[in-house]
């Protein structure tokens, strides 16, 4: 069993239509893959001349309603490359570099740093209130996260729903004022 | 008190990347490295405690260091190894041993130590009057044994074979070596050489080629009498007596930080004029040699960073530093065709700091040179190629997955900024799906590969290089050994193995009935600093003056 959980988090619950709205969302895969992704394993699919484990994730945001919109659409991949390391003070042979979506090559100094590099993270988004519309709205993150097969684990894919965030779009700072105040 | 500053200022800016091993450049010792980054560039560090610390240059920019990491890739190993052994003794016992990740990618021969120059910065020659000099030259069936030991190798059989020196064409046997060769099945075959006997010899490029050299790998240290004071004079003419003979040409600078730096621009410029017979530059870092300071290292150290800064900055740009890829990121394409063919193929898995190159076209219209990168997306190629794989060993059915991947090329490729006359889809369509030598050789009639190799010193030396090393030699006791430890450690490898195997020098001399420095080129070529067609960007390389007598 596979559990991909996913938080999502705004700066604010209300916007002007001019302002932008900062969102964060939190993932975090766990079970099977992420317990089969470690050392020993590695050095068997090494072995094998199976080098690389690609993490497919397509994360989306959307704004729920009678027609969901789509706000945000990334795909982005992580890869883990399996290889000899000749660092003496490591008590393996095989060892995992992760190259992040960004390009960043990254050596963990343990498992639990590996795994978490490699399952875990946060992306950030921003969007004018225009871009979402006026009124209440119900945001959403969708996020799949896709692998092939490998020597110790067979292909997969997981889907998850984030948690509802509120938000309100308003045509003006203080919603108090009315046309004449600010025309005067 | 303000070294001790500097000193800690130094420590204090240091930011570790990795841990690995490398040798005490005094004493040999393996000793643990430290891989670590400091003012945008990457060093290296380790102590010996009886010889104390050596930090030396690594690599010079980070981000290019971090942008080639993320192409690591072991390789498939060399299996059939000569030297078993269960716990890895780096670089003790070469040859190859069955830690090795790399399997052969191209075997070099020595044919001979004797040279017709004596360079003085040159350790490959034998050097009559020195203590313990032996004039190494193996037999035809030597020859042919070590062949076949490379041919044995699996999961992939040698294929490529460098003959190489002295200079290889003192032998007066190397059209019966090259014939030796082939016939024991090598299809590629490049003779290193330093081009004065083909200057001298029109009708030996001929000889050679009909016997099957595939291309020379001709010394070019700079474009003036200067910077190449060693076949300046004659590379026209080994250039033209190759157009002769359709034999390709791979110029091989060897590159020294202020003494020939400012030339690369000047190179790439004398390949471009020279592009019909010139295939490729392979630029080549210098590896320091020998005891040297610390402040004579810093003078002359240049990696392969620095050589793409100064091409960029000496070509105007016309080749950025973005047009380069690390050697190891060619492996998409060769576990494409694995997957494929459910077949091991022939895979350059060297460590990604060792070598970088790039493919640039002429652009028969606008007549610029063109990266490969301007009109290819070679990031969005790679990952597609490797997400195909991917799928065709998840199960996917290999033929529909391929011929999708096939289709899907022309995505990668903008055919605006294509160089005119040139169908890259198609090119790499054959080289994909038939992957053989001869879609290979079209993609390359069409361009110039410019690649740059950084063969390890003892200051530098790093065993996760050294490991995926595929750059080999094969020697008369059957061995097959990595370049950075034949040639870094010469005392356990190449002086022992060339002592083992050779005479000494008077021997030599008494058996042929001539001195060991008959041999040498007298400079018959050589008239003033420059002439029409020599290697100086002033001159033109059409008028070449017939040669009379030598
Ligand atoms: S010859 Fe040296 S620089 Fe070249 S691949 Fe081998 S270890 Fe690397
Ligand atoms: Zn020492």
């Amino acid at each position: 069993m596979n559990l991909l959980s996913l938080k999502l988090e705004s700066n604010t619950k209300r916007i002007v239509r001019d302002e932008s709205l900062k969102l964060k969302v939190y993932f975090k895969l766990s079970g099977l893959v992420r317990d089969l992704f470690n050392q020993k394993n590695w050095e068997e699919a090494w072995d094998k001349h199976d080098l690389t484990l690609r993490m497919d994730y397509h994360l989306k945001i959307y704004k729920n309603g009678l027609i969901k919109k789509l706000l945000s659409d990334l795909k982005f991949v992580r890869k883990a490359k399996f290889y000899w390391s000749r660092n003496p003070d490591l008590p393996y042979r095989i060892w995992v570099m992760i190259v992040d979506e960004d390009g960043n090559p990254i050596l963990p100094k343990d498992e639990e740093e590996a795994k978490s590099v490699f399952f875990e993270g946060f992306k950030s988004f921003s969007f004018f209130g225009k871009e979402i519309g006026l009124g209440e709205h119900g945001l959403i993150a969708n996020m799949k996260a896709k692998w092939s097969k490998h020597s110790f684990i067979d292909k997969g894919e997981i889907e998850a729903n984030s948690n509802k965030v509120s938000i309100e779009v308003i045509e003006y700072k203080d919603y108090s004022l009315n046309r004449e105040t600010i025309l005067s | 008190m303000a070294q001790l500053e500097e000193l800690r200022s130094a420590l204090e800016r240091r930011h570790l990347i990795r841990r690995t091993q490398s040798i005490c450049p005094e004493c040999n010792r393996i000793l643990p490295a430290l891989i670590f980054e400091r003012d945008g560039k990457v060093w290296m560090s380790k102590t010996c405690p009886e010889h104390g610390e050596c930090e030396e240059l690594y690599f010079g920019s980070y981000e290019m260091y971090k942008k080639f990491s993320t192409y690591w890739t072991d390789g498939k190993r060399a299996q059939a190894p000569n030297v078993p052994i269960d716990k890895c003794s780096c670089p003790m016992n070469c040859g190859l041993c069955s830690n090795h990740l790399s399997h052969t990618g191209l075997a070099n021969i020595i044919v001979t130590n004797r040279c017709d120059l004596t360079c003085w910065y040159c350790f490959f020659y034998v050097k009559k009057g020195l203590e313990g000099a032996y004039l190494y030259e193996p037999t035809l069936e030597q020859i042919r044994s070590m062949v076949r030991t490379l041919r044995a190798q699996r999961p992939v059989p040698g294929n490529s074979v460098q003959i190489t020196g002295g200079e290889p064409t003192l032998r007066e046997d190397l059209v019966d070596i090259v014939r030796a060769i082939r016939e024991e099945g090598v299809e590629h075959i490049q003779l290193n050489t330093n081009g004065i006997t083909l200057a001298l010899k029109p009708d030996l490029a001929i000889k050679l080629r009909e016997a099957g050299v595939s291309n020379l790998y001709l010394s070019f240290d700079g474009v003036t009498p200067k910077t190449n004071p060693k076949n300046h004079w004659e590379v026209p003419y080994t250039l033209e007596n190759c157009r002769k003979a359709g034999l390709g040409v791979v110029l091989v600078p060897t590159i020294i930080n202020s003494i020939n730096d400012h030339e690369l621009g000047g190179i790439v410029k004398f390949a471009w004029k020279n592009m019909d017979i010139v295939r490729a530059i392979s630029f080549q870092p210098v590896s320091l040699t020998g005891r040297m300071s610390k402040k004579e290292r810093e003078k002359y150290r240049i990696t392969i960073p620095d050589c793409i800064k100064r091409v960029e900055e000496q070509t105007d740009g016309m080749i950025t530093k973005e047009d380069w890829f690390p050697v190891p990121s060619c492996s998409p394409v060769t576990h494409f065709i694995e997957a494929f063919t459910k077949r091991p193929n022939y895979e350059l898995s060297i460590h990604f700091a060792c070598g970088a190159g790039t493919y640039v076209f002429e652009d028969e219209d606008n007549k610029k040179l063109i990266p490969i990168t301007q009109f290819v997306d070679i990031k969005g190629l790679l990952e597609y190629l490797d997400e195909a794989s991917e799928e065709i060993n998840s199960g996917a059915n290999r033929y529909l997955t391929a011929v999708k991947a096939v289709l899907n090329i022309n995505k990668f490729i903008d055919k605006e900024k294509q160089p005119k006359g040139l169908s890259l889809s198609k090119l790499l369509t054959s080289v994909l799906l038939k992957h053989d030598y001869s879609s290979a050789g079209q993609f390359h009639l069409r361009s110039m590969f410019i690649g740059m190799m950084h063969f390890q010193d003892k200051y530098n030396q790093d065993e996760e290089r050294l490991q995926r090393c595929d750059i080999h030699y094969l020697t008369p006791d059957l061995r097959i050994i990595p370049f950075c430890s034949f040639n870094v450690i010469p005392e356990w490898y190449r002086d022992r193995i060339q002592q083992k195997y050779g005479i000494p020098v008077s021997e030599w001399e008494a058996k042929v009935g001539r001195k060991l420095e008959d041999g040498l080129y007298r400079g018959t070529l050589r008239r003033g600093s420059h002439h029409a067609g020599c290697g100086c960007v002033v001159s033109n390389n059409v008028h070449i003056e017939p040669i009379t007598g030598t």
